[in-house]
């Protein structure tokens, strides 16, 4: 604990102008801000307010909602179909704000699980045949600078865990996940043969983001 | 930038001993180190309590010793009735046991190494399960069934916090126990209670020489397979609780097969018990595989 290192004031002492001036001097570093040497060494969590040191946010979604196309069927999800309103590129499907960030490195946790539509595996001709590339990139982004991103689910539908750390900037801070589907191609199925039924292509459940700011 | 919140000295103020104790415990007063007083790099590990942000940590290992998966374990599907979840693995905190309470942020983290194990075909056979719809066939313009291939089996996070007996499972806040019915007859969830829970593909279906408005020759199959071994992660926070409670033990279940569904405008999961039942009669269903893996958690304080 500090003391008081050049003298003591007590009730009916005689006061000196320098009194407290050398105590001020003494303290300089502690004015500006208490560092590493001042801080004593026996910290105990009685003296932390809360947030001093870290803050986490955490913020959960059932399931995205801004691309979830109706007509299919019931044994499948109401979600992004071709049929949809999804066009192509990134889009946000959660945007929260991480209010009263101190400025510091956070951890950015997205958790939840996604569907891609897989099924379109192969191409005609035997000698050409493989795998028609398609997946469903995801990635954090916070105030437009991305933090984290992966390619995510290949086919049907598996959790994922997505994870990046950034040093950010005091302030409000506006965190964003989102969601990129590859385009259909001339070898997608696209509706149903026989129902003419939109098919499900994409979807994200299950979100969590949970962010750690620490800012000291 | 910190500062002290007290009116400065100018010339001709009065000057008291009280005045100045109360700034000398501006510097040294309980309570107030707060996210303003303290300049960037000037807390270190040296001088934090052990407790001072992170307040428990415990690993457990799930099969350690099969990291090829040569002894692998079976997880059977549910074929009728409700789901029986069956437990791959525990993290036992019962002879030392967590208070978690307000101002608390509990961070589960889990692994397990797992494949679908699948047999017959799911595509163009009867009963016909769910997810299935029709494309078009070659050369005649007929239909094919086709499968999503969107059957999931269900890795689920479950806590005990009655008694270190661990006879008291239950699954964690926000995760549901899929013992009621989303649809008619058919046991799940919606997705907005799937807290805690993991999800991994049973299977990949796919289409083999198909081509939308017959572009060339040949014969539209579709095809199947198994899914390789490969990680589901397993990811639950529990951030602030209302009030305190005592955790004695983690454990991760099995259970499924599930399907995509929809009720109204609302998604969730649903038992699909004829995904087991074509080709070979049941005789050989549908299962989960799993092999090692493990269950972390950190008990954090808000500090």
């Amino acid at each position: 604990m500090r003391r008081w290192t050049q003298h003591q004031p007590r009730a009916n002492h005689l006061l000196d102008a320098d009194q407290f001036q050398r105590e001020q001097v003494a303290h300089r570093g502690s004015m500006a801000s208490l560092n590493r040497t001042q801080i004593p060494t026996a910290l105990t969590t009685t003296m932390f307010k809360q947030n001093a040191l870290h803050k986490v946010w955490r913020f959960t979604q059932a399931e995205q909602t801004r691309f979830k196309g109706t007509g299919v069927p019931g044994t499948q999800w109401e979600c992004m179909t071709f049929n949809g309103n999804y066009t192509s590129g990134y889009q946000t499907i959660l945007e929260q704000t991480l209010d009263d960030h101190k400025g510091g490195m956070t951890l950015l946790e997205w958790s939840g699980a996604a569907f891609c539509l897989g099924v379109q595996g192969k191409r005609n001709s035997t000698a050409d045949r493989h795998a028609v590339e398609r997946f469903i990139s995801l990635r954090i982004t916070v105030n437009g600078a991305v933090v984290a991103e992966t390619l995510g689910i290949v086919a049907g539908i598996e959790s994922f865990r997505l994870t990046g750390t950034a040093l950010l900037p005091p302030g409000d801070l506006t965190v964003a996940l989102q969601m990129k589907c590859t385009p259909p191609s001339s070898y997608d199925v696209l509706r149903d043969f026989t129902t003419n039924d939109s098919i499900m292509q994409y979807h994200v459940i299950n979100n969590v983001l949970l962010a750690l700011g620490r800012f000291r | 930038m910190s500062r002290i919140e007290r009116e400065r000295i100018t010339p001709g103020t009065s000057l008291t001993a009280a005045d100045l104790n109360a700034r000398y415990n501006d510097y040294v007063q309980v309570g107030v180190i707060n996210e303003e007083n303290t300049r960037d790099g000037a807390v270190d590990v040296p001088h934090l309590p052990a407790d001072a942000t992170v307040l428990n940590t415990a690993h457990e290992a799930i099969n350690a010793n099969d990291i090829y998966h040569t002894a692998f374990s079976t997880v059977g599907m549910t074929l009728a009735g409700a789901p029986t979840p069956t437990e791959v693995g525990r993290l036992n905190l019962s002879a030392s046991p967590w208070s978690v309470g307000p101002n608390s942020i509990l961070r589960i983290y889990g692994s397990l190494q797992c494949k679908g194990f699948i047999e017959n075909d799911p595509n163009n056979v009867t009963p016909i399960h769910d997810g299935m719809f029709t494309i078009q066939n070659y050369p005649a313009a007929t239909a094919v069934n086709l499968s999503l291939g969107a059957h999931v089996w269900i890795v689920q996070l479950q806590w005990d916090i009655t008694s270190a007996g661990l006879t008291n499972w239950v699954p964690v806040p926000g995760g549901s126990d899929f013992q009621s019915q989303f649809k008619p007859n058919l046991y799940g969830t919606d997705v907005a209670t799937l807290q805690g829970c993991a999800m991994t593909q049973a299977y990949w279906s796919g289409a083999e020489d198909w081509r939308p408005g017959a572009r060339a020759a040949g014969t539209t199959n579709t095809t199947f397979r198994g899914t390789g071994w490969k990680n589901v992660p397993v990811t639950f926070s529990h951030f602030n609780p209302a009030s305190t409670y005592t955790l004695y033990g983690l454990r991760l279940v099995v259970h499924g097969v599930y399907h995509p569904a929809h009720t109204g405008s609302t998604n969730g999961l649903v038992l699909d018990y004829n995904f087991g039942a074509w080709g070979n009669a049941r005789t050989n269903p549908p299962a989960f595989n799993y092999s090692n893996g493990s269950l972390s958690a950190i008990q954090m304080r808000r500090y």
